[in-house]
């Protein structure tokens, strides 16, 4: 391993700041060669999975995922994406083993579970 | 079902109070031979309890590595069913156990749980009381000298390696010499010792085969000793996790009697695969691995488990909690890195030795090598007043051992010692399960090192031995026996009676 993942994740998203569409992939191919040549290719996932964190950070974005037990309507997702204000990345997912009710995990990291699944399992643990 | 419950439960579910919060979360990246690697979790303390959600279930964890990007945790549980991208909640508490009165007479495993297939412990919210694993030992003034005896009723160690109630012996040696026997022996003497309070016992059996816990449980059963006894199991095939935290959970369950006022006592069979169990969770969350591959903070791993154990002071309640870790070394290196740490740890211990085994010496305790640290302030004065010549008199014979073999050649008095060292020897050797209450040890040694079985071959001393004791059992119980178990001391007028005994029954 020679470099942390957040270390490649920031010069890979520094090296493509302002270029073309063909310059980009480019610089994509030149990134998985210097994977390659550091033999750090089999962490690509992880690497890229911290790109996407770095690109949203950077980006202002906020990433949403929400896993509900039916599909969401239009309604409800207009007022997921503006309760929060700026810009919103929106990923949903149907779950019908949570019963009921949606559970929304913000950037990864905060959890609001307001599923019926989540709230039997906290009688019964 | 019965109303009752449904109407329980009913209540229950609509009095829940809709209390939505935010939590702070992480997600699996990694799980494999029982550790996981976890993204987020940015706020998690150290040896912070961990919910996994894998499948429908809850399985717990401990965070123990507090990486940069990640947390390495260990999973005490089936690590089978977690998969990748699970998510995982801190719960900010630390590991407890739960502990109570309860627990005697049950089999738990480490986390608390029930293996013997007799239902729950705990049947209400009310019993019982949640005692964190991981304990600061109780400080200096919080103590007290150890002065109460724990008898083992082994007369080998009540004589010459006495044992308190607070200390720490170590028994070691190495396999199949009769370590667990000897701990064994120790529980099923604790109900048969009147003079002193019987301690709650805790057996810990790490890394052990079921079906040899299965056999120890029904000796102690079948002796009635599982009325003062816990058995807290993390068998072979559970995960190294269990194997770690087995001795601490027990000393969680001991410290709950000690803080009471209470006896108690800890063994934990044994130390060694709790350092092995470390080591296999150490080397798979990737810290620096140093001499022998064990971890840089193995010592540390033992010395605050051992320190819990101790004496408290009278305003503290007076309770004691006293440990008998048991450590296998392998052919009898006891300068290998784990038995070193321990033994300085330790106030004392006990060899066990081959030779000394397939001689026909057991139990195979080396009484020249094994220490006490404590001694005698841990005896009654009966066993202090005939003990000190035994040990004195075995001394010598060892010494005379190797002459031993030219017996027709010696002088008259190298002759005598080797013979009474021959005599004593004997005295000292018991079989399996048959502890010996100490009043009989009293009666056994002062006639041996007062000359009174000189004139016995060595292989009848035991059937002699058994004959006085009836004997003296019959006709002087209230004179001698019950004498020596309420007072602790041999007082002139019982040593009379004990010498007119002797007498008779040498003339028989």
């Amino acid at each position: 391993m020679k470099y942390q993942e957040t270390v490649y994740a920031k010069a890979l998203l520094q090296a493509l700041r302002g270029k073309s569409e063909s310059e980009k992939k480019e610089v994509a191919k030149n990134f998985l060669n210097v994977l390659k040549k550091n033999s750090d290719l089999n962490r690509l996932n992880s690497i890229l999975d911290k790109v996407e964190i770095q690109y949203l950070k950077d980006e202002k974005i906020r990433k949403l995922s929400v896993e509900s037990a039916s599909p969401l309507s239009k309604d409800s997702r207009e007022e997921i994406k503006s309760s929060l204000g700026g810009k919103v990345l929106l990923e949903e997912r149907v779950r019908p083993e949570l019963l009921a009710g949606a559970r929304i995990i913000l950037d990864g990291e905060i959890l609001i579970d307001a599923t019926a699944f989540g709230r039997l399992a906290k009688i019964f643990h | 079902m019965p109303s009752v419950i449904v109407e329980n439960l009913r209540r229950e579910i609509e009095g829940l109070k809709s209390e939505i919060k935010a939590e702070k979360i992480g997600r699996v990246l990694e799980v494999r031979d029982g550790i996981a690697k976890i993204s987020g979790l940015s706020e998690v303390a150290s040896q912070e309890m961990l919910e996994v959600e894998a499948g429908g279930q809850t399985i717990s964890g401990i965070a123990f590595n507090i990486e940069e990007d990640a947390v390495g945790a260990i999973i005490l549980g089936d690590y089978l069913k977690i998969r990748e991208g699970d998510i995982v909640r801190g719960t900010g508490k630390v590991l407890s156990i739960r502990v109570g009165r309860e627990l005697i007479g049950r089999v738990v495993n480490p986390l608390g749980i029930p293996i013997d297939g007799r239902g729950p412990v705990f049947n209400s919210d009310a019993e019982g009381e949640y005692y964190p694993v991981e304990r600061l030992a109780p400080s200096v003034i919080e103590r007290e000298s150890v002065n109460t005896p724990l008898h083992t009723g082994i007369k080998a160690i009540d004589s010459m390696i006495p044992i308190g109630r607070g200390q720490r012996e170590l028994i070691i040696g190495d396999r199949q010499l009769g370590k667990t026997s000897l701990v064994v022996d120790t529980i099923i003497n604790q109900g048969k010792d009147s003079r002193y309070k019987t301690p709650i016992c805790i057996y810990t059996a790490i890394g052990q085969k079921e079906s040899k816990v299965a056999q120890i449980v029904q000796k102690l059963k079948d002796s009635g000793a599982m009325e003062y006894t816990i058995v807290v199991s993390a068998p072979a095939s559970s995960p190294a996790s269990l194997w770690y935290l087995a001795p601490y959970s027990a000393t969680a369950i001991g410290e709950y009697f000690m803080r009471n006022g209470e006896d108690a006592l800890v063994i934990y069979d044994d130390l060694s695969k709790q350092a092995w169990g470390y080591r296999e969770l150490s080397l798979l969350l990737r810290r620096p691995p140093s001499r022998e591959a064990y971890p840089g903070d193995i010592f540390y791993l033992h010395s605050r488990l051992l320190e819990r154990s101790a004496k408290l002071s009278k305003e503290n309640g007076g309770g004691s909690l006293t440990a008998l870790p048991i450590i296998e070394t392998q052919l009898g290196d006891v300068s290998a890195y784990i038995p070193t740490n321990v033994i300085s740890i330790t106030d004392g211990q006990i060899y066990l030795e081959p030779e000394l085994f397939y001689q026909g010496v057991r139990p195979a305790v080396n009484v020249g090598l094994s220490v006490s640290r404590v001694g005698s302030s841990a005896q009654t004065k009966a066993m202090k007043k005939v003990a000190g010549r035994l040990r004195l008199e075995l001394a010598q014979f060892r010494e005379l051992a190797s002459f031993a073999q030219f017996a027709s050649d010696l002088d008259e008095s190298t002759k005598k010692r080797i013979t009474r060292g021959r005599v004593l020897s004997e005295i000292l050797k018991q079989p399996e399960l048959a502890p010996v209450p100490f009043e009989n040890q009293v009666i056994s040694i002062y006639a041996g090192t007062n000359g009174y079985f000189d004139q016995v071959a060595p292989e009848e001393v035991s059937l002699k031995m058994s004959a006085l004791l009836g004997y003296v059992e019959k006709l002087y119980d209230e004179a001698i026996l019950k004498k020596i178990r309420e007072t602790g001391e041999l007082e002139e007028e019982v040593e009379n009676s004990l010498k007119k005994a002797l007498e008779e029954f040498k003339n028989l």
